[in-house]
């Protein structure tokens, strides 16, 4: 083989290499792709110098070890992603409880409300409404069971409950705002709505409907942020209290 | 990785055969494989470098 070709070889199979980095992981690029590069080009030129051509078996085993060492890279850099959402859902446990319970109170106020409205007083469902309170708290301590971590912290076990509430409870009122005033014509046919209008001073259905919703804004955000805070802590100390019962690990 | 966890994980091969090479000195990526060759163990680019990734992430006190 002349300088030349020899050349040649060495340049084609830099550039086909350079190609195939292209396959790993971006960071794992980063970090060692001109290393790679450089031990690819080291070994082309001995190989090159002791048998003159890079045969099959060359780039069969180039093929098989880079098929390897991709798939290997990619697994852990999505592992380590992975893990990275992870430890970020952990650590703003309360605001992705908060939304997810919001986006739950979006539902079924919508099927409540718009899709399968009811035409009786609210009091016929009171024990309904007190096993709906009841489950929300629930879920709060748990949020705060959850996010109070290893040790239980009381105080991030609060502070989550307290997000999460607050969080919901805004976006259930805001869906609120939203479906009244959207579709006040089916709202203002529930029977509580009617008969509170009627010894209402106000001269509308919007005007009372919006007052009462101002009025929820400012009586539920702080009532059900002080639940979140209240059951939360409650949720956190009962894992202390587990923590603090279970036998040590050796 | 805790000590423990450290102490009881065992080595790849390329891992081991990486750092039987290094003992003797200081070697770039082709000299490591080379000697590699040599073993039981044949290691292309891709692996010796991820091996050497997971020796200075995972096994760096």
């Amino acid at each position: 083989m002349t300088q030349h070709e020899h050349d040649t070889s060495q340049t084609r199979a830099e550039r086909i290499y350079a190609s195939l980095l292209r396959l790993y992981p971006l960071g794992h690029r980063r970090d060692y792709g001109p290393l790679m590069l450089q031990t690819f080009r080291d070994e082309v030129r001995e190989v090159l110098a002791t048998s003159g051509s890079l045969g099959i078996a060359f780039w069969l085993a180039v093929s098989a070890d880079v098929v390897r060492s991709v798939w290997r890279e990619r697994r852990t850099a999505s592992e380590r992603e992975l893990q990275v959402s992870l430890n970020w859902i952990g650590k703003h446990f309360g605001v992705v409880a908060g939304l997810l319970l919001g986006g739950l109170a979006i539902v079924v106020i919508v099927l409540s409300n718009v899709v399968f409205p009811s035409t009786e007083s609210d009091s016929e469902y009171t024990a309904v409404y007190l096993m709906g309170y009841a489950a929300i708290f629930l879920v709060f301590a748990t949020i705060g069971f959850v996010a109070s971590g290893t040790p239980s912290r009381i105080g991030a076990g609060a502070r989550a409950g307290a997000v999460a509430a607050l969080l919901a409870t805004a976006i259930g009122l805001a869906t609120f705002f939203v479906v009244d005033n959207l579709f006040l014509a089916t709202v203002g046919q529930q029977v509580d709505k009617i008969q509170g209008f009627h010894t209402s001073p106000f001269r509308t259905m919007r005007d009372y409907v919006n007052f009462g919703l101002v009025y929820a804004v400012l009586g539920m955000l702080p009532l059900m942020g002080a639940a979140g805070v209240a059951f939360g802590a409650v949720g956190a100390a009962t894992r202390k209290l587990l923590q603090g019962s279970a036998p040590a690990s050796r | 990785m805790d000590e423990h966890t450290l102490l009881n994980t065992p080595l790849s091969p390329a891992v081991f055969y990486i750092l039987l090479a290094l003992a003797g000195g200081e070697k770039h990526g082709y000299q490591i494989m080379k000697q590699e060759s040599h073993s039981r163990v044949k290691m292309g680019t891709g692996t010796l470098y991820g091996s050497l990734k997971r020796i200075s992430v995972e096994r760096t006190p």
